[in-house]
Parts: C-alpha cells; sequence; structure tokens
C-alpha cells in the first residue's frame, strides 16, 4: 500500500472518529470540543488502562530500575524521536534545528541513544508533523482522544499518523529493527508515565474532573509548543486573559 | 540699540512673534522636554521597583518554605498553620478565587461567593499540604523576569531538586504589582501549564456540564472534602 494511500486512510479514519458522535450546543463545555460525549468514554478508557496496565507498570519500572537506567531509557526515547525533528524541522524551513537533530542523531548513535554525548551542548527542539501542518496553515480543528494516546486535535493526531508512516527509522530493515519498533511505543509509554507518575497521578486522583484538567493542560502545552510555527497572521499580540482579569 | 525685545520677526506661516514670546516658548518647550524624561525615567524606575518587588517577594516564599519543611518536629497541624499564613502573605487570595471561575462569579449569589471561597481554601490547602514534603530539598535559580501590562510580572526560573529525584522544571511566577498594593502571587505556571488556568477550565467546564449552577461546583468541593484522605 502508498503512503498516500495510509495517509488517506489515516484521514479518513480520524474524520470518521470526529464526526461519528457530537452533543447538542447548549451541553458543549467547550469550543474546541464538540464530540465531548464520545471523548469522556476513551479518557474513562484510557484511565481504566492506566490503573490496570500503565501505571503498575511505571510503578514497578520507577522502584526498581536504578537512576542511570532510567536516564539512559529515556536518552534512547528521546534519540529514536530525532530523525523525525530533522524531517519536519526541515520541512518547516528551520534548517538549523535539522541540522542539530541529525548531528545528535549521528552522534548519539554511537551508543544507540543510550548516553547523550552531547550533554550540555545545544539540543534540537522537538518538531512533529503536527507542527509542520500547523506552519502550512492547518486549523487545529476540534478535541479528540484517541485510545492509548490521549489528548490530540484532529490536526495533531493526523500529524502523529504520518510521523509514523515517515519515520525514517523504518528504512531499516531486519528483526532486530523490527523487535525495537514494536516495542518502542511500549516503552515511551512507561518511559512518560514514570517522568511524569505524581502528576497524572495528581490529575486522576485530586480533580473535580480529571477530562477537563487534562484537556486544559494539553492544550496549554500544545499552544505554547505551537507558538512559532504559528503563520504571522495568527499570532495574537492582544493581551492574554490574566492582564485582561486585571484591566476589567 | 541692537537687541530688539518687542521687534517683530515674520515667520514663514506669518504668524508675528515677538523674541519674548519666542524666549518664553524655547522655555516651555525645554521644561515639557525636562517633564517627558522625568516621566520616562521616573516609570523605569518606578517599573524597575515593581520587578524587584515581585522577584523579592518569590525569593521570600522559598526562603521561607526552605526553612519550614526543613523542621524535622512539624507535625501535619504545624505545617496546614504555616501553610494558611503564607497563603494570605504571600498569595492573592481573592483574585484567585474570582479568576478560577471565570465568568461564573458574576452570576453567583452572595452566599455562593462566600461558600466556594471558603471550600477553595480548604481543598487548596489540603492539596499543598500532601505535597509540603516534597519541598524539603527543592531550590529555586531564578532565570527571567517579565513585566505583563502595568499590573503583572511573570519572575522566571528553575526548580531544581537536591536530592535528584526530580529533573529540574521551568517554573513562572506570574506576580500582581498594583501600584497601591503589596505585590502577590496570582499564579504559578509548571512547564507552561497555569495551574490557575486549568483549575478554571475545570471548574467552569464543570459548572457548564450541571446548566450553569454555580452550587453543583460546590457539591463537588464539598464531595471532595469529605472524601479527603490525609496521608
Amino acid at each position: 500500500m502508498s503512503v498516500m494511500v495510509k495517509l488517506l486512510l489515516s484521514a479518513c479514519a480520524l474524520s470518521f472518529l470526529a464526526a461519528c458522535t457530537s452533543m447538542p450546543v447548549d451541553e458543549k463545555t467547550s469550543i474546541n470540543d464538540p464530540f465531548e460525549n464520545t471523548n469522556r468514554k476513551i479518557f474513562a478508557f484510557n484511565l481504566a488502562v492506566d490503573d490496570y496496565a500503565l501505571e503498575p507498570a511505571a510503578n514497578l519500572y520507577r522502584n526498581t530500575a536504578p537512576e542511570p537506567v532510567q536516564r539512559g531509557v529515556n536518552n534512547y526515547v528521546s534519540w529514536t524521536g530525532m530523525p523525525l525533528t530533522a524531517v519536519n524541522s526541515a520541512l518547516q524551513g528551520k534548517f538549523e534545528n535539522a541540522a542539530l537533530a541529525s548531528l545528535n542523531f549521528l552522534v548519539n548513535g554511537l551508543t544507540f541513544g543510550f548516553v547523550d554525548l552531547m550533554e550540555g551542548e545545544d539540543q534540537p527542539k522537538r518538531e512533529d508533523f503536527g507542527q509542520t501542518l500547523t506552519s502550512a496553515g492547518l486549523n487545529q480543528g476540534p478535541y479528540l482522544v484517541v485510545p492509548f494516546l490521549g489528548s490530540n486535535t484532529v490536526r495533531s493526531a493526523s500529524g502523529r499518523v504520518v510521523d509514523m508512516v515517515i519515520n525514517p527509522l523504518s528504512a531499516f530493515s531486519g528483526k532486530t529493527a523490527s523487535d525495537a519498533r514494536t516495542t518502542l511505543p511500549i516503552v515511551n509509554a512507561v518511559s512518560f508515565r514514570t517522568t511524569h507518575f505524581d502528576t497524572i497521578n495528581d490529575v486522576k486522583n485530586n480533580s473535580l474532573d480529571a477530562y477537563a484538567r487534562a484537556r486544559s493542560a494539553y492544550y496549554q502545552q500544545r499552544d505554547k509548543l505551537l507558538q512559532d510555527n504559528l503563520p504571522k497572521s495568527e499570532v495574537k499580540d492582544d493581551l492574554d486573559e490574566f492582564e485582561t482579569f486585571f484591566t476589567e | 540699540m541692537n537687541s530688539k525685545p518687542f521687534s517683530r520677526n515674520k515667520l514663514p506661516e506669518g504668524i508675528m512673534m515677538t523674541h519674548l514670546q519666542k524666549s518664553l516658548l524655547k522655555v516651555k518647550a525645554a521644561a515639557f522636554s525636562a517633564i517627558i524624561l522625568l516621566a520616562c525615567a521616573g516609570g523605569t524606575a518606578c517599573a524597575n521597583d515593581r520587578v524587584s518587588e515581585a522577584e523579592n517577594l518569590v525569593k521570600a516564599l522559598i526562603t521561607e518554605l526552605e526553612q519550614t519543611s526543613s523542621q524535622a518536629d512539624m507535625t501535619d497541624k504545624d505545617n496546614r498553620q504555616v501553610l494558611n499564613k503564607l497563603v494570605d502573605v504571600y498569595f492573592d487570595v481573592d483574585a484567585i478565587t474570582r479568576f478560577s471561575v471565570g465568568r461564573y462569579w458574576r452570576v453567583a449569589s452572595d452566599f455562593e461567593k462566600s461558600e466556594y471561597t471558603r471550600l477553595f481554601r480548604l481543598v487548596f490547602l489540603n492539596q499543598a499540604n500532601e505535597q509540603f514534603h516534597k519541598l524539603r530539598d527543592l531550590e529555586f535559580k531564578p532565570t527571567t523576569t517579565n513585566t505583563k501590562g502595568d499590573k503583572l510580572i511573570l519572575v522566571g526560573g528553575i526548580i531544581h531538586d537536591k536530592s535528584g529525584e526530580f529533573p529540574d522544571v521551568e517554573i513562572f511566577w506570574r506576580i500582581v504589582a498594583r501600584p497601591d498594593k503589596p505585590a502577590k502571587i496570582f499564579d504559578i505556571e509548571v512547564e507552561n501549564i497555569s495551574m490557575l488556568k486549568t483549575q478554571q477550565d475545570e471548574n467552569t467546564t464543570l459548572i457548564r456540564r450541571n446548566a450553569g449552577r454555580f452550587s453543583a461546583l460546590i457539591e463537588a468541593l464539598q464531595e471532595q472534602l469529605k472524601n479527603h484522605q490525609p496521608n
């Protein structure tokens, strides 16, 4: 199946997911979240996955794996993302970042990414295809909670699919490369959960509405990440809501 | 006599002006320039004062937290008392409470406002109390300070865990510095996530999903306090 067909199918699937349910306008809780009822169900599913699989795994990992091992795994996960950062940076015209990511990938490749040999040097800024789509002026679309993957917008979810397809690491063949590709998402998830162990538990256990809190955190972090990807016409120069609050 | 103080010179526009009038005009222009310069200098000095005040506020809070959390003989009750005091001294509780419910503050009754204020504070203290022991090995390294408009100042820095358990975290303190009041902390932004904005989104979502009933938020807070299990 060609890459284009895969992309089209993925985009159709996401559109279908987005369109499969909606709620009446007066019950909408956010202008960015018209599919909240479905999103909440998927969020509950993801929480159950976290309760029964991810949290225990992360807990075991953080309590048994020595700190240097955890750091090494974090470095490895970060290293495997470098080719995508390089490709997306180049697509966005950020050639310096693309060069930095390529250099980082090559140098740290000497240790298969487990040791950051470029520690203390300029680090490349992570770039994904969702950010590339933002640079191209594509609207972010509604909020989507994707099974296992969590918070997204239609644009960032589409970007994730494209990232999976165009990942240069998939060019490597052989059993080892195949095993690495299969286990990477699991390693990535456990590593992420371990790094944010207390924060995620706080959202789960101390929220009045964990879904709303997770959505808010996602948008704030994503907005910050996308600041330098927005076309100049979309960059807001007005007062933020905190300043507005004190001018009222 | 060469000087002709009252002689009239013809200006290009055809306006006649005496030497005295011209001299007065020059004096006025000089005075006006001086006032503008003084105002600018004063404004800059004033802005610098506000920035220093905001930075000092954060430093003072951190120092006080470090000193208190390092005392081994502190009981849970002692921690709560300290936190209660710190909240009043360092945080703009009134503004935080109002901001945390967004536009629904305006539609809430007086009773709902006072009840929400009381419950919100209790929940905040419970959560802060649970995190209190984690503050022991943390230190704050200031990096940047930026003014946002004429009332807000962002003091940025890195929270470093001396024990090495947690990685460094980027943090911004959003300080309200109004000319007539002491500076206070309004919000804390950790890794680009504003605590207050997140709380506001959560609270307003809850109210909206309950047909705009402010009392639904109060009920949810009461429920949360009822189920709260101290560590």
